[in-house]
């Protein structure tokens, strides 16, 4: 491929790697377990705007969606949205066990629509109930590579 | 005939002062605002080229524009934020003495330039057809209300004193009398308190407060647009901290012009941190309260300036 | 400003106290609850852990005459009760954290056994590890109202056929008993 010849491009993927926003976009039913660990991510012990990650406010600035939580019926619709209206290339990941599969709240409850990937495709799982915020960082590690790895194949 | 010319402006307006170096010497001047910042909170904080990433990330995003904005002012806005702002640069003495296109009464013209790029983000965050866009320009038209009166009048006791509305005139002065900061006290603090609150910096954060309003104007902008905002705010932070040099820190200047830039951008950095650092051990206030240290304060100290510039009581 | 704060934040300024992860190993607290691990020697697949797991995130598949226990700690919430009830210490909460990845059934746990098959009616039904079990905990201790012959019987017929009433041993005694000698045995 032209692509380590041209010079934008490898800026392209380097600017891509180096600065990633983060939205925390939470699914309905969560104990606010995984928020805090989301949370603890961003405190000074793991200190995460070293590798140029930030808390964004808006869903139109994000790069990365971070899900949590088990998927309930009036968060569906409104999930779908904050998807969409996220920029392209994007990536998500679904934190915690609840959003992976609903973990002790059945499927056959009655707030209950389903796991998270039924709704939106998600990239990246990370299991843990709450996860420690040293997953949640590797889990946006291997998103951002896999962004690295989209934005090879669109270019 | 006119080669020579043509070529050196083209020169200032590309190179020095113009684009490169502003983004090169701006995404400096941030990136020592977010290390401080970060070392203050005991963390490491984000490594030199993190400016530049961020710009460049959010230029190769998608640009989406929502269906219930008007369409010319969503784009214009960031647009016209960015080009005032360049301009506004074009016109400080980044040569020490001298700046890029020079001309006479070009002082007033600079302040009214630093004021487009507030006006642009108010009917900008309107323009986005979102509620928290409507509610973020309201508090960012109010702030603009308070801060604009005291920035103003301290800026006009300098002028009064220097007897003169050009930039080079005022750096003549205070070449030759000593900087304003020493003789008219008063207005300097006045100046610094207005300039925390044009930067939009808390204690005066209000407009893109993060936790309350989404992202305040800011919200429905991505990609290229949003970047074109970054980018104003880098040359923001570069602007007010010339301004606030050439306005009351234009003392020592030597006859070379090589030294007398470097001085000039020393003492921008040096601005630039006294804002930085007032920021980060300031929480925010509210709208309401935002009122008194601007309307009150600041206006204050800055009448008695010009009274005692007016009575002829300064050294 | 008081002089002592003056001087924490000029502490914390030029050593910040961050951790060095991933350049370091994380730091793990004591009796930390990762995901649980089946100890394949250990384990005899009594499903124990799968009656009392609250998420169901144990499985139990039953395939060509092997039973296999499944955890998924995709829906596991580290309550660590499996490991407090599995009486011979086969399943252990790790002191790790499960690593990130893109397919969630990545995340499991599996430990296999063979079964003993009913002499009657020749379903699976328990597993040979989990009865050499059985009766050796019997043996030891109930060795005074129960023989070796007749553990033997019980751990070689399923549950159904036990219940069959033809199969309990010494019916056909009880049935002469009952209807010749006319004898009330179950007053």
């Amino acid at each position: 491929m032209g692509l380590k010849k041209c010079f934008l491009c490898s800026l392209a993927k380097w600017a891509r790697k180096k600065s990633v926003w983060l939205y925390h976009a939470p699914a309905g039913g969560l104990c606010n377990g995984c928020d805090i660990e989301i949370a603890a991510a961003i405190t000074p012990r793991y200190d995460v705007e070293r590798f140029g990650i930030l808390l964004a406010p808006s869903p139109r600035h994000a790069d990365v969606i971070l899900v949590a939580g088990q998927m309930t019926k009036h968060s569906k619709e409104r999930l779908l949205r904050v998807y969409q209206q996220v920029p392209e290339p994007k990536a998500v990941v679904a934190i915690g066990s609840c959003a992976i599969s609903g973990n002790i709240f059945t499927t056959d409850n009655y707030p209950v629509a389903g796991t998270v990937d039924q709704v939106i495709p998600v990239d990246v799982y990370v299991p843990g109930c709450p996860p420690k915020p040293e997953a949640i960082i590797l889990g946006v590690v291997k998103a951002i590579e896999k962004l690295e790895k989209r934005t090879a194949e669109s270019i | 005939m006119y080669i020579v010319p043509l070529l050196t402006i083209l020169a200032e307006i590309l190179i020095y002062p113009g684009l490169m170096f502003s983004i090169l010497f701006g995404g400096i001047i941030v990136w020592m605002y977010r290390k401080v910042r970060a070392r203050l909170q005991g963390r490491r904080g984000p490594p030199w080229y993190q400016t530049y990433a961020d710009i460049f990330k959010l230029l190769i995003k998608e640009t989406i524009i929502p269906l219930r904005a008007w369409k010319a002012g969503f784009i214009a806005a960031p647009t016209i934020s960015f080009a005032a702002l360049f301009a506004a640069i074009l016109l400080l003495p980044f040569f020490g003495r001298e700046s890029a296109l020079g001309f006479l009464g070009d002082a007033i013209v600079l302040l009214y330039l630093l004021t487009i790029p507030t006006f642009a983000l108010t009917f900008g965050g309107m323009a986005s057809g979102s509620p928290y866009g409507i509610v973020g320009s309201g508090r960012e038209a109010s702030l603009h209300v308070w801060y604009e009166l005291p920035l103003w009048l301290s800026a006009a006791t300098v002028f009064a004193l220097a007897n003169s509305i050009s930039i080079s005139g005022i750096v003549e002065e205070q070449a030759l009398h000593g900087p304003f900061a020493i003789r008219l006290p008063l207005a300097f603090i006045a100046f610094l308190i207005a300039a925390q609150a044009k930067l939009a910096k808390r204690p005066f954060d209000i407009p893109h407060a993060e936790t309350e309003i989404v992202a305040g104007p800011y919200t429905e902008y991505s990609g290229s647009l949003r970047a074109l905002f970054e980018l104003s705010e880098v040359f923001k932070w570069l602007a007010v901290s010339a301004l606030a040099t050439t306005l009351f820190l234009g003392w020592p200047l030597i006859g070379n012009t090589i030294v007398d830039a470097l001085i000039f951008m020393v003492k921008v950095v040096f601005f630039a941190l006294i804002f930085a650092f007032i920021d980060i051990i300031n929480p925010r206030l509210r709208i309401e309260q935002a009122g008194w240290p601007l309307w009150k304060i600041a206006t204050a100290l800055a009448l008695i300036d010009t009274i005692r510039v007016y009575v002829g009581l300064v050294i | 400003m008081k002089s002592s704060i003056v001087k924490e934040a000029l502490k914390y300024f030029v050593n910040p106290v961050t951790e060095a992860f991933p350049a370091a190993k994380p730091y793990f607290p004591k009796k930390y609850r990762g995901p649980p691990v089946y100890d394949q020697d250990k384990c005899m697949g009594c499903t124990a852990c799968a009656h009392v797991c609250p998420a169901d995130a144990i499985t139990v598949i039953v395939k060509d005459g092997k039973r296999a226990l499944e955890v998924w700690y995709g829906k596991c919430t580290f309550c660590a009760r499996c490991e407090e009830s599995c009486p011979v210490d086969a399943i252990h909460l790790m002191e790790e954290f499960g690593i990130p990845s893109e397919d969630k059934l990545v995340f499991k746990s599996t430990v296999t056994h063979d079964m003993v098959k009913c002499r009657l009616c020749g379903k699976p039904f328990i597993t040979i590890k989990h009865a050499e079990w059985v009766k050796k905990n019997l043996l030891e201790k109930m060795s005074d109202v129960i023989g070796s012959e007749e553990i033997d019987f019980f751990l070689t017929v399923c549950r159904d056929c036990r219940h069959e009433i033809e199969n309990i041993p010494g019916f056909r005694k009880l049935l002469i008993r009952v209807l010749i000698k006319g004898e009330k045995v179950w007053v």
